[in-house]
């Protein structure tokens, strides 16, 4: 297999840099672009060497490389990480002489396939990490550092355990006919399967708050002109971003930012107001009617104290998604509608109401419990509910509690999947195929 | 010492219900066999209860019957009682049982090994197993050497047996015989690693000393299912069981004379099964329980011996008797022969192949409570597997190996050599994973063409075999096709069973599928109905009414062969997957599982372990296919 290497922390950014290498020859390739007092081929795991990185030009940064040799490393393989500063210059600099020495450029994602490949990470681990470095809040962080550590398997742990118990409980009185052990009743299992289904149901919800955490949600704000849409967004995001005059119409491109609210990625949309134009603030009005239709949720903006125009309410009727109707310039007039949140983007009043409510709205609030992170776990876990329900229909038919067993077998045997610690062999298959392995 | 040695195919060490099936087996499939015992009077002897079969155990018997074995007919041709137990539940875990005449039931056994074209049945007690000539020699007690090519061990209890009553222990195999003396140490240099059991069994007291009328009475079936597929109806109940208790009173007798207990003061070492744990063990384990339950079997028809099932003890004999006297109707019962616990050697199975040869010792068999298992029936299947392997063996064939979803006997088999066993170990319903499939009922659609194929089946039984199967599928089709119309009296009868009268007309396997609807009660709405056996209909009855969850279970069953057919390289090196945990590689490197179902089943290879070695095996795969 190849030796790679990427930059590792962001790219642009920050003081210091460090570049990954992995692969059999991850220690002899850095050697060969590193220059210092202690040769780098004989550096002990786990030790940092501290020298410069050189290419045909000469010098290019101070350094410290760190050595971590297989098995004992992120991925298994040797590995190597330097350190050096952050401009970018340098680092493109060392990478281009790792690869003029042999290394290759890593793939999005490789070194976590190699852990992965490596035994290093079990799927769910590594679907963690995916997560780790795409996490836009702190709130998709924290999901993902949890199931790194085993969170996700708690709950669904529980439940499996528990059906694992239930199982043994139908089985020993058949097993042990003749000792009076107590005869599991039907009703008695039906009222377990049945709480049980309603965890898994209510587990499978979590996914949404899953997804939400990794791709964010996207908030769309609407409205006629001049209702201060753009003043809103500023107040929501917290700095100047959108531009804003009292004249109307003011905004004809579609304005975006990415803000945190309780945790949860939003990209916050600021639309051009809606009405009857002519020329760039036509396409500008498209832009903002498309936007309505990709949105999670839109916040409608409208003016205190007066009622909403014909053009209002065909706005209103447009909306597609989740709504949040907001009465603006709240500073100016009293507004008596109790459907609508009264703001004030001017003066920041109820701002921090309504940001909540874009989440509470979504049902994203944070639950605690580490959710459902993606599709293959939810799949699972659906799986797991369904087979229940069939042995929850079977009892209810009148069969016995024996034939339901094959059913809570199937459940169990889904929960160990979503855990993503059974894998079978069509799991390993997909993980080929999603990860192109191999190449 | 003797000069001459005498040869023979397959020699088998042991008489008992495994040497029995093994010997038979070897014999029928042309080897030239001789059996082995110390005791001729102890063949197929039943040392413990006077019963075959039960739950997970019934199944088996009918297994062994499907494929040729012995014991299912044996047992029919000298029950005194049966019963199908679990008749409330599901058709998975319906069991058969008998009580048997211990004494005839040996004679008939004996009388068939004596019959056997090929066997040779022999007194004797093997002192030593070694190397030598094709295969192996053994010498016996009078110095007399045999040859055999191979050899299967089913020494059962005997195995330097060491039996314990109270505070008494003397050097003795089962039900008064000898033991069998330095033949352990000849495994040993042989390479085999041994370990230490415990097993016990309870008195015989005398039936005329025994109050009935404060017992409940224990009835066998009317109608009654034979164990073999052979044996056509007839069979009667000749006698009664009965039902009595312990009570407080008995418990104290037993806490007051622990101390006297050989398994609580240390003069046994040897594990004992926790599914059939002696009267003090459930006293002391189940301390809230105010009573457990004792039966009262006869021997046979020509003794006053009568079996207290529940009662195993290894408590001194003075305690057992006051035990015996506190308990309802044995208030003066007679102790003829007291309850005891033996002591035995047997193998860690680990070290067999699922064919049951030793891994290391090519031409060693293997069988019964030899190998770790407790119970007749357990010992049975094992002997037939290893006489059909051991057969196979000297003709260059490949071994006959059943999976998980194909017999119980492939579980036990699977268990004993994959996650070996730590006490005797007893075959449980609840360890088939697909026991909706490997029903008692249908055994023999399962495995009588293997039986024909193996050779153990005769051309006019096989042919027997394919019309009964020829009917049932002809039977399944047509209810599949036949619509009954609503009428008064269907309505009439499911109204009576809780069930929706019918509006429209329904085909009759739709119907059959309301649990409450039975195969032979529509038979008055049904004039085309052909005859059938009573088997042939039950399973008409159970195909169609289990139709959804035999299907489910059939998808697990795929699902599972996946991985069973997901061979790992001879040449894995697993050192190289560094994921593994170190436990797990070193068990992989010990027993070199030859799929990746077997791996994940060994005890300390993890699913997370389980999940390493797949990926590993692919990106192994992927990297030759890319290189070729």
């Amino acid at each position: 297999m190849s030796t790679i290497c990427a930059l590792s922390t962001p790219y642009g950014r920050g003081g210091i840099a460090v570049i990954r290498v992995s692969g059999e020859r991850a220690v002899e390739l850095t050697a060969e672009v590193f220059r210092s007092k202690k040769s780098l081929l004989t550096a002990q795991s786990h030790t940092v060497t501290f020298g410069k990185t050189v290419d045909e030009s000469g010098v290019i940064d101070e350094c410290l490389v760190t050595v971590f040799r297989a098995p004992r490393s992120f991925t298994g393989e040797n590995v190597c990480e330097i350190s050096c500063h952050g401009g970018m210059v340098g680092v493109n600099r060392i990478i281009d002489a790792l690869i003029s020495r042999g290394c290759v450029l890593a793939q999005p994602g490789e070194f976590t396939k190699r852990a992965f490949m490596n035994g290093k990470l079990s799927l769910t681990q590594a679907e963690a990490v995916k997560d780790i470095i795409d996490a836009r809040t702190d709130g998709a962080l924290w999901a993902a550092v949890n199931r790194l550590e085993g969170g996700i398997s708690k709950p669904i742990n529980e439940i499996r355990d528990e059906l694992v118990k239930l199982l043994a409980a139908i089985q020993v009185s058949a097993d042990f006919p003749d000792d009076d052990v107590e005869d599991f009743a039907g009703g008695a299992l039906s009222e377990k399967i049945n709480g049980m289904i309603g965890r898994l149901r209510r587990l499978s919800g979590s996914f949404r708050r899953g997804e939400a955490l990794r791709n964010g949600v996207f908030c769309v704000i609407c409205g006629v002109p001049n209702t201060g849409k753009s003043s809103l967004l500023n107040a929501i995001y917290g700095r100047e971003r959108a531009i804003v005059t009292p004249e109307a119409g003011t905004t004809r491109d579609l304005v975006e930012v990415w803000t945190d609210i309780e945790g949860v990625p939003v990209r916050l949309g600021d639309t051009a107001g809606i009405r009857q134009a002519g020329g760039v603030e036509e396409i500008g009005v498209r832009l903002s009617l498309s936007s309505i239709k990709e949105a999670d949720i839109c916040v409608f903006v409208t003016e205190a104290g007066r009622p909403l125009t014909p053009e209002e309410e065909d706005i209103l009727a447009s909306i597609p998604c989740a709504l949040i109707k907001a009465a603006n310039k709240c500073d100016l007039a009293r507004d008596g509608r109790d459907d609508y949140f009264k703001i004030s983007a001017k003066t920041g009043f109820g701002v921090e109401e309504l940001r909540g409510e874009i989440v509470r709205r979504l049902g994203l609030m944070d639950g605690g419990s580490a959710p459902i992170a993606n599709r293959r776990q939810l799949e699972a876990v659906t799986r797991a509910a369904e087979a229940l329900e069939r042995a929850a229909a079977s009892l209810g038919d009148g069969f016995y509690s024996d034939l339901a067993a094959v059913d809570i077998a199937d459940a169990i045997a889904a929960l160990g999947e979503a855990e993503g610690l059974s894998l079978n062999q069509e799991v390993v298959d997909k993980i080929f195929e999603d990860f192109c392995l191999g190449k | 010492m003797a000069e001459k040695t005498i040869s023979c195919d397959i020699a088998v060490i042991g008489a008992g219900h495994a040497g029995c099936e093994a010997a038979l087996a070897a014999a029928r499939l042309g080897k030239k066999t001789i059996v082995f015992t110390i005791n001729l009077d102890a063949v197929a002897n039943m040392p413990c209860n006077p019963s075959i079969g039960g739950t997970a155990k019934g199944h088996l018997v009918r297994e062994i019957d499907a494929l040729g074995g012995e014991m299912g007919k044996c047992a029919d041709k000298n029950m005194l009682q049966s019963r199908m137990l679990n008749l409330r539940k599901g058709p998975a875990v319906h069991s058969l049982r008998a009580q048997e005449d211990r004494r005839m039931y040996q004679i008939d056994m004996k009388k068939r090994l004596e019959n056997q074209a090929n066997l040779s049945v022999r007194q004797a007690e093997v002192k030593s197993i070694e190397r030598g000539g094709e295969g192996f020699v053994l010498t016996i007690h009078t110095g007399i050497k045999y040859a055999a090519k191979a050899v299967i061990i089913a020494t059962g209890t005997y195995l330097e047996g060491r039996v314990i009553v109270g505070e008494t222990a003397y050097s003795g195999g089962p039900d008064g015989m000898f033991p069998s003396r330095g033949l352990s140490e000849s495994l040993s240099k042989l390479g085999v690693e041994l370990m230490r059991f415990k097993t016990g069994t309870p008195a015989r007291v005398h039936s005329r000393s025994l109050d009935y009328s404060k017992m409940e009475i224990q009835e066998g079936d009317g109608d009654i299912t034979p164990f073999s597929f052979e044996t056509e109806g007839g069979l009667t109940n000749k006698v009664r069981c009965y039902l009595t208790y312990t009570n407080e009173k008995t418990h104290e007798i037993i806490r007051a004379n622990l101390h006297r207990s050989p398994l609580f003061n240390g003069l046994i070492d040897g594990v004992g099964p926790r599914y059939c744990p002696s009267i003090e063990d459930k006293v002391v384990r189940f301390a809230d329980k105010e009573r457990h339950q004792a039966f009262i079997e006869p021997m046979g028809l020509d003794t006053c011996e009568t079996y207290v099932q529940g009662m195993s003890s290894s408590l001194p004999e003075d305690v057992q008797a006051d035990v015996l006297h506190s308990m309802n109707g044995l208030e003066n019962a007679e102790i003829m022969r007291c309850a005891y616990a033996i002591e035995y050697d047997c193998c860690d199975p680990l070290q067999l192949r699922p064919s049951l040869e030793f891994r290391s010792i090519d031409g060693l068999y293997g069988a019964g409570q030899f190998n770790g298992t407790s119970g007749y029936e357990e010992a049975a299947a094992q002997g037939l597997m290893a006489g059909i392997n051991a057969a196979r063996k000297l003709d260059g064939r490949d071994p006959i190996v059943f999976d998980r979803s194909e017999a119980y006997i492939g579980v036990l088999i699977d268990d004993l050599v994959t996650k070996g066993t730590n006490e005797p170990y007893r075959m449980l319903t609840s360890r088939a994973e697909y026991r909706l499939l490997l029903r008692q009922d249908n055994a023999d659609l399962r495995l009588t063409p293997v039986g024909h194929e193996i050779g153990l089946i005769s051309d006019e039984r096989y042919a027997r075999f394919l019309a009964k199967r020829r009917r049932i599928e002809d039977e399944i089709a047509r209810i599949k096709d036949v619509v009954l119309a609503p009428s008064g009296e269907i309505n009439r009868l499911l109204e009576e069973k809780g069930e929706a009268p019918l509006t429209t007309g329904i085909r009759l396997a739709e119907l059959l599928k309301r649990p409450a609807v039975g195969y032979s009660e529509l038979a008055p709405f049904d004039p085309l109905r052909p005859a059938l056996a009573r088997a042939e209909a039950e399973q008409v009855e159970i195909a169609v009414k289990y139709e959804g969850y035999i299907k489910r279970q059939i998808e697990q069953v795929e699902q599972f062969k996946k991985n069973e057919k997901r061979l790992i390289p001879a040449d894995t090196d697993y050192e190289k997957i560094y994921g593994l945990r170190l436990e797990a590689r070193q068990k992989l490197m010990k027993m070199r599982p030859e799929n990746v179902g077997r791996a994940s089943r060994i005890s300390g290879v993890s699913p997370a372990d389980v999940g390493v070695l797949l990926i590993y095996l692919a990106a192994r795969e992927r990297e030759s296919h890319e290189n070729s």
